[in-house]
């Protein structure tokens, strides 16, 4: 035959419920609450990480993109501005050789110029001499006696000269 | 028919310590729900598959009821929370299983709103401090004293009938309801008592699932507020 106790009884199964509430409660918070939510935590957090780590990245390479970019700007206009420069420079320096080169000629002009004059005096010069000697002979011939040499040199001299003068200037 | 309403005494510890059919069933619900969790929490992976998302969606569902119910500061309930509304449905539902459900004896009910009533004081005293918690009695008016205490009485005496009350009621319905049934079978010479077939199980839905689901989410959510309303 069962025992039964009534219907509304305190005895010792308060006690015991307590304790079991109590137990039940530290066992599934150890081993049910705290694990399960740690762990979404820790993958929410890992999610949250990994959204963030791509952003960061995402914006690090568009960063790095428009830095390349500007720097690739900056390296054609440098480019064109060397191509510019070595334009203007070989532009003035064949300028430069060009006038370097007239100056050059000029001056080999002029100098070839003084040298034919110089020429020309000497040449002349020379001509006179001759003449001057061809005139004395002629003279000494003619006369067929010794002339005073240095009286009749000066004479000789004289009248070539107007002779030269005279021709040599026209 | 059954005479006797009250829990079956199963054996007795020496030094007249009764164990009851309550405890008994208590400690297999304990059982079911530990080596429950073990086996569903033990194959936990980073990319949940299968019964792994249905566990994190009711522990989840626990944290958020406790936010809602509590407060987000009060979230270190949610394990209490948690713990009280699984064991009170699995105690509720128990019934089904044939056995007493524990909850149909006044020493569970009572337990569990002992420690729901030393929940609300000394969380009331640990957050307010004793003075601040002592001056909650007299308001709104010092001549409400009286009726503040009897109103906390009141508390855990409440929540302790009101499971009870439920879960013994349907309890009491139902073997009224076998035995009415098996009556008339005998009444009317069946040789197969055909009315206890189909018929009872309308009654336990009502008053084993809806009445026991229901009386959980209430015992949980009135904890919750008792508790949150001591600390604010």
């Amino acid at each position: 035959m069962a025992v039964y106790t009534g219907l509304v009884e305190f005895g010792w199964t308060f006690i015991f419920q307590i304790i079991n509430t109590i137990i039940i409660f530290l066992v599934l918070k150890k081993i049910l609450f705290k694990p399960v939510r740690e762990f979404m935590i820790s993958r929410q957090k890992g999610i949250e990480d990994t959204i963030d780590e791509a952003d960061t990245i995402h914006n690090d390479a568009m960063a790095l993109k428009a830095e390349y970019e500007g720097k690739l700007e900056q390296i054609k206009e440098e480019g064109r501005e060397i191509i510019k420069d070595a334009r203007l420079k070989a532009d003035e320096q064949g300028r430069e050789i060009v006038k370097e080169a007239q100056d050059k000629a000029s001056s080999m002009i002029k100098h070839a110029e003084n040298e034919i004059e110089r020429e020309n005096i000497k040449a002349m010069n020379e001509l006179k001499d001759e003449i001057t000697s061809l005139a004395f002979m002629t003279a000494e011939k003619i006369l067929r006696k010794k002339l005073d040499e240095k009286e009749h040199d000066e004479l000789m001299r004289k009248f070539v000269e107007e002779v030269g003068e005279t021709e040599w200037q026209s | 028919m059954e005479t006797n309403f009250g829990p079956k005494v199963i054996f007795e510890l020496p030094g007249g310590v009764i164990i009851t059919e309550t405890v008994v069933n208590t400690w297999i619900i304990m059982g079911v729900l530990i080596i429950g969790a073990l086996i569903l929490v033990r194959n936990f992976e980073k990319k949940p598959k299968g019964v792994q998302n249905a566990v994190e969606m009711i522990v989840d569902m626990i944290y958020k009821l406790t936010e809602q119910g509590m407060g987000k500061d009060k979230l270190g309930f949610a394990p209490y929370v948690g713990t009280l509304f699984f064991y009170l449905v699995f105690a509720n539902l128990w019934g089904l299983t044939g056995f007493r459900a524990p909850t149909a004896d006044t020493n569970t009910t009572f337990a569990l709103a002992i420690i729901t009533f030393f929940m609300i004081h000394f969380f009331g005293v640990r957050k307010k401090g004793i003075l601040g918690y002592l001056k909650g009695f007299t308001e709104p008016i010092p001549f409400m004293l009286p009726l503040n205490i009897i109103s906390e009485l009141a508390t855990p005496i409440s929540l302790a009938f009101r499971l009870f009350g439920n879960i013994v009621g349907g309890l009491i319905i139902m073997s009224l309801l076998y035995g009415a049934l098996a009556g008339l079978s005998v009444k009317l010479g069946l040789p197969v008592p055909i009315f206890e077939v189909a018929i009872p199980s309308i009654f336990h839905m009502y008053f084993d699932i809806f009445a026991g689901v229901l009386q959980s989410f209430i015992f949980v959510m009135l904890t919750m507020v008792f508790v949150s309303m001591a600390m604010d």
